[in-house]
This record gives structure tokens, sequence and C-alpha cells, in this order.
């Protein structure tokens, strides 16, 4: 059932055994869990079922780090949250993502990859994935042929493509048909209101744009507002403890983290001898689900060179990618009637390697023929743990007189040194199949090769970590059941409680652990 | 076990052409002889010579024409190009595959390949 909070009466309050702050991958996640269930859900909406700009504007922020999408941007406050304008990118984490890494501070999880088996199975369906397998021979018969990695430094891999679900159109009707789920639109919150020793939440206050004031009580309480808004909401909550409601250790916020992606990371030539790079550069219908396939670092190569988690794809390249100093089109024809496509040392070195390791007849030469041969490699990866890299409270206000939230998003030191890194080891690969010659940063010149902000990268609207998972409270603002420390009743769901990221998109991982906590939920309602 | 780079390039160049007609090893052939032998690997000198001078801005220990070639080809045989430029396409790819790589103007190379592009630049110095 949906219900306008805008058509109830001014102070009037709502009673439900689970409300849950947020309809977005974790929220309507969770309350579908719980339909049939025979408890009273309120799934509290921001918005609507279509974006309205006042409603988005509440999202506006201070960017204080790293480059960033403005926070209005990068997220989307409407039924359905920010899978109204996913990719569908999709991929479980890594075993070793959930491990202990000892070379990355702060890393993981209060459990592994086999325990996440189970929700990730039925995550699969809530996302519309394929069989939820992963493994390069069940999916690679459908595919073109990748190369023979023999090396053991890379495997093939595959991510799967999610339709995408917009989880707000998928699931709206079941939504509206669940009697026991109640769906408040334009209910903001804005305060989780706690007894004077905070020790469990006794209330969500929470208000429309036209000033109307609500009162959502419940047994459980779940934030499912995403990573920043998380974040906000409990630092915001401050009128019992100052420093923000389970901010006992100065955690929320803190961790907080993106996936960066770099899309010219590098560049690589290919001889023409080899028949098909499909499998890197092109998305495959494989029974019916769409596939793409990737290069991932192993095991091995992760732990000897002490690196977070990456990935790499090949990209045709566009002739702006090859053309270094092509500043017009004018200079572009001019450089093809030259057979000039790459700057002069590249030119160089395929000259050399052709004749050296059998890259005859270098595509170089025929780049505007329709065998184009040159390739960028785009990269992404997850960024450690970082506790300064941070979630916080700026002085600038919103509607309801919270404070917005600005992101201070860092970078490590070794961001760039990672990323020649890894694209070291792919050329290394490419060198030992004697099928290509890769270089990394195309775009550094002799003039600007200490001078890093020019490699353009973005981030990806993944934010993590900023209640992150942890079974010590000094270590973490949720525990393994991502209930706030110290409270009994209050819980987090979405990415804000990844304690390390991995480099897959973060979409099924929230959806696998909002099912995960509905199960958890359950019993706990069941034994109260 | 691992071969190395001259470990391969004698196994693969050497073996049974050395010992049916046992020649002058190119360590001991006069420079020209040299130019000769990378000219008929490396058709592009303007290339060999620039890919070289990065290297030897990179590697400068290998500024020495002598040592290139003793590391190049100690023990090969310079009657069988034929032989020689496969040993070399394999010395290239176990360079890869072992890790000799040196970044050039941000392309990796092997260091095999690198070090025949140097030793056209000492050459002509």
């Amino acid at each position: 059932m949906y219900v306008d909070a805008r058509s109830l009466s001014d102070g009037e309050r709502l009673e439900a055994d689970l409300c849950i702050v947020g309809a977005g991958a974790a929220g309507i996640t969770l309350a579908r869990e719980f339909i049939g269930s025979g408890l009273r859900v309120c799934l509290m909406e921001s918005g609507t079922f279509e974006m309205e700009d006042e409603v988005q504007a509440l999202c506006q922020g201070a960017v204080l780090g790293a480059e960033f999408f403005p926070l209005d941007q990068c997220r989307l406050r409407f039924f359905g949250g920010s899978t109204n304008h996913w990719t569908g990118f999709c991929r479980t984490l890594e075993p070793l993502d959930f491990a202990e890494r000892p070379y990355i501070p702060h890393s993981g999880w209060p459990f592994g990859a086999e325990h996440m088996r189970p929700f990730y199975e039925r995550a699969h369906k809530v996302c519309e994935l394929g069989p939820p397998t992963y493994a390069v021979e069940d999916w690679v018969d459908g595919m073109p042929a990748p190369f023979a990695l023999e090396s053991g430094r890379l495997n093939n891999a595959i991510y799967q493509y999610s339709p995408p679900t917009r989880f707000g159109q998928a699931y709206r009707d079941e939504l509206e048909k669940a009697a026991n789920v109640t769906v408040l639109l334009h209910a903001n919150a804005v305060n989780i209101e706690t007894p004077a020793e905070p020790d469990r939440v006794t209330g969500i206050a929470a208000a429309t744009l036209e000033g109307k004031r609500l009162r959502i009580v419940a047994r459980d309480y779940v934030l499912a507002t995403g990573g920043i808004e998380n974040a906000r909401i409990l630092l915001n909550a401050n009128r019992v403890q100052a420093a923000g409601l389970g901010n006992a250790h100065g955690l929320v916020g803190r961790y907080f983290g993106d996936h960066p992606i770099v899309w010219r990371s590098g560049l690589a030539v290919f001889g023409e001898g080899y028949p098909n790079l499909e499998y890197y550069c092109r998305d495959t219908r494989v029974r019916g689900h769409l596939v793409r396939g990737v290069f991932l670092p192993t095991e091995e190569t992760l732990n000897r060179e002490c690196m977070p988690n990456w990935a790499m794809t090949l990209m045709e390249a566009r002739l702006t990618d090859a053309s270094e100093g092509a500043r017009s089109l004018k200079t572009l024809v001019a450089q093809a009637e030259a057979g000039e496509l790459l700057d002069g040392f590249g030119t160089h070195v395929l000259n050399i390697v052709r004749d050296l390791d059998q890259l005859a007849e270098s595509a170089w030469h025929r780049a505007f023929d329709t065998q184009i041969r040159i390739y960028t490699t785009r990269y992404w990866c997850e960024t450690p743990p970082d506790p300064e890299s941070r979630v916080l409270l700026v002085e600038e206000q919103d509607r309801f007189g919270l404070r917005r939230a600005g992101v201070d998003w860092r970078l490590p030191g070794d961001f760039y040194a990672n990323i020649v890194k890894s694209n070291r080891i792919l050329a290394e690969e490419f060198g030992r199949l004697g099928i290509a010659r890769l270089q990394v940063f195309p775009d550094r010149t002799p003039e600007n090769k200490d001078d890093w902000p020019h490699i353009q990268f973005e981030s990806s609207y993944h934010h993590m970590g900023t209640t992150r998972m942890h079974a010590d409270p000094r270590r973490g603002v949720v525990d393994a059941d991502a209930r706030v420390h110290g409270i009994s009743n209050l819980h987090v769901a979405g990415s804000s409680v990844f304690p390390t990221y991995g480099h897959a998109n973060p979409t099924l991982t929230i959806t696998a652990l909002a099912i995960r906590l509905a199960d958890h939920l359950k019993t706990k309602q069941r034994d109260l | 076990m691992e071969l190395d780079r001259r470990d391969l390039l004698m196994a693969l160049a050497g073996g049974t052409l050395f010992a049916a007609t046992p020649l002058a090893p190119l360590s001991a052939a006069p420079r020209r002889d040299w130019a000769i032998v990378l000219s008929d690997l490396l058709p592009s000198n303007e290339s060999a010579r620039a890919v070289g001078r990065a290297y030897l801005d990179t590697e400068p220990a290998d500024f020495d024409p002598q040592r290139l070639v003793e590391d190049l080809f100690e023990g090969q045989d310079r009657a069988e190009m034929q032989r020689l430029r496969g040993a070399v396409a394999s010395a290239v790819r176990a360079d890869f595959e072992a890790g000799r790589t040196v970044s050039l103007h941000g392309w990796f190379l092997s260091r095999t390949e690198s070090q025949l592009c140097a030793m056209v630049t000492l050459l002509e110095a």
C-alpha cells in the first residue's frame, strides 16, 4: 500500500513492527522479504515515483577532497533510489575481498564468501541476473574466446548485467498489493529519537517538504538511505549525543570509499594475428543473459604485489585516444593520411616489435580500416579503507535544518603507482603471448610526466564504508548483524556497512546483505 | 626450472646448429658484424635508435656495447640468422614471462628488445 505523507494529518503517529528508512535497492529488498510475514512494515521514501527537483535538492552537499561528482547528481532520491540510474554491472565480491589482508590496514569482513553464497543466490533473482556463477567455464562456451592466460598472474573473468532492474518500477506493484507493507512517500527522516541513554530507538521523526510532522514508531528500525545519507542521518541525530548516534568512537562517516575508474589507463596495440578481442570489449548474450569479459588479478598476484583489488577490460580506441597530439579534425586527417596514429615514440616501438615479436603488419598502419586494433585499457579498483576518507557534516543546512554532507574522498598514495603496476602485469601477459605491446598512461608526456592530475578518473557512484561492519565497536559502527553497536533495535543496510570494498559494483552485495538482514530481523522479531 | 634469457637463446639458436658447425661466437665478432646482425633483426634503424636512446637513458649501466653483445649473443653463431630471429622472439617472450621489462615513455618492453635497440645506438655512436 502506498500512502503519501502529505495526505496525513500534521503530528500523526504511525506504528509498525519494522520501519525502513529509504526505498532503494536495500530498502525495497528488505520490505519485499517481509511480504506475507504477518509483520507490519513501514517503508519511508523521501520522494515519489518520479524525480522531483525539490526532493533531489535535499542531496546537495560539498565536495571537499578528490574529484567527485556533485552530491545531488551521484545518487537519486526517489522510489527505487540509485537503481533508477545504475548500469546493472554485477559480480559477487571475491573471497579475498572478505579476508583480512595484512597489507591493507582495516581490511576484512566479519564473515567470508561462503557465508554470503546463499544470500547472493537469492539476490541474483532480485537483480534479475543469470545463474549465480562467475566461473568463466560456465559462460565461455557462448562467448568469444578469451586469451589463454597461463602465467598465473591474471585470470579471465566475467561480470553479469542486470537488465538493469529498476527496483522502484520492478517491485512497485508487488509492494502496492502487500497488505502488511505501507510505503510512505514524501516522508523525510529528520531525527532518530532515543532515550537519554541511547541504547534503543524510540521513533523516527519525519517531515514533508510542506511542513507536516510525523512520527513512526516501530520495534526495529533500519537505515537504508545510501552510503552518504546513512552517515549524515546518524551524525545529525545529535540531540542526545553531540557526536551523533552510534558515533561513540568517532567512526560514523569515516572509511568512505568509491571505485575510481580510469577510462584510458593504457593503450594496447595488437598484431593482426590475434583473431578476436571481443571477449574483453563487447557485451555478449549467453543463454539469454548479458555478460562481459574482464581481466582480474589472481589472489597470488594481489598478495605478492600487496595491491588492492582491481579489474581491467579493453575498449576500442577512438581516434583521439590513439592520437595524443590531435586537437582537431584537420590534425586527425593529416595524421591518418600520414599513417600516424600514435605519437612518434609509439610508432618507433611498433616498428621494432612487429619484427621482433611477430606483431607483423601492426595495426597502426591500418587504423582507418575496419580492423582497428588499438585499444585502451579501462581500469577500476577498490580503495583501501582509510579513516581520513570521510563523509562529514558541513555548516550549510537543508530545508529541515539538517546540516548537509561533505565528502572528503581520499585516494591512497600509491593509487597511480598501482595503476602502472596493473598495466605492467597486463603488458607482460600480452608480451608473453606475443600479441601486443602496451603503454601505460598514454596521455603522459615528458612535460607532464610528474604531474598526475591530468590523469582522468571518475568516481562510480558507489558510496561505501561510512558505517562499516566490525565485531569490535572501536573498529566498526555496526556489528556482524548490521546492528549499530550499543543500540538494540537500529540496523543499517546498504554499502555503507562494507568494511572492504573489492572491485565489484556494490548493488548485488547490497541486495544480498539486505536479504541476510531480513532473515536476521525476522528471527529477532519472532524471538521478542 | 625457468630458463633465463641467455639459456633460451642458447637452447633455441644453439643446439644442433652449433654442434654441427662450430663457428666463431658473435661476442667475438667485430663491430661491423654486429651491425649486420642487428640490421637483419631491426630493419628500422631510426626506430631502433629512438628506442635505444630511451633505454640507455633508463639503464645507463648498459652503455657498453661489449657488455650488451655478451649479454645478448654470448655463444651465438651469426650464420643462422633465421634461427637467431626465432631465438630472440622467444627470449622476448621469456622476458615478459619473467617480468624482465623496462618502461620507456610508458611502453612496457622486454629487456632483450630494448638492449638490441641500445646496441644500434651505441654502434653508431
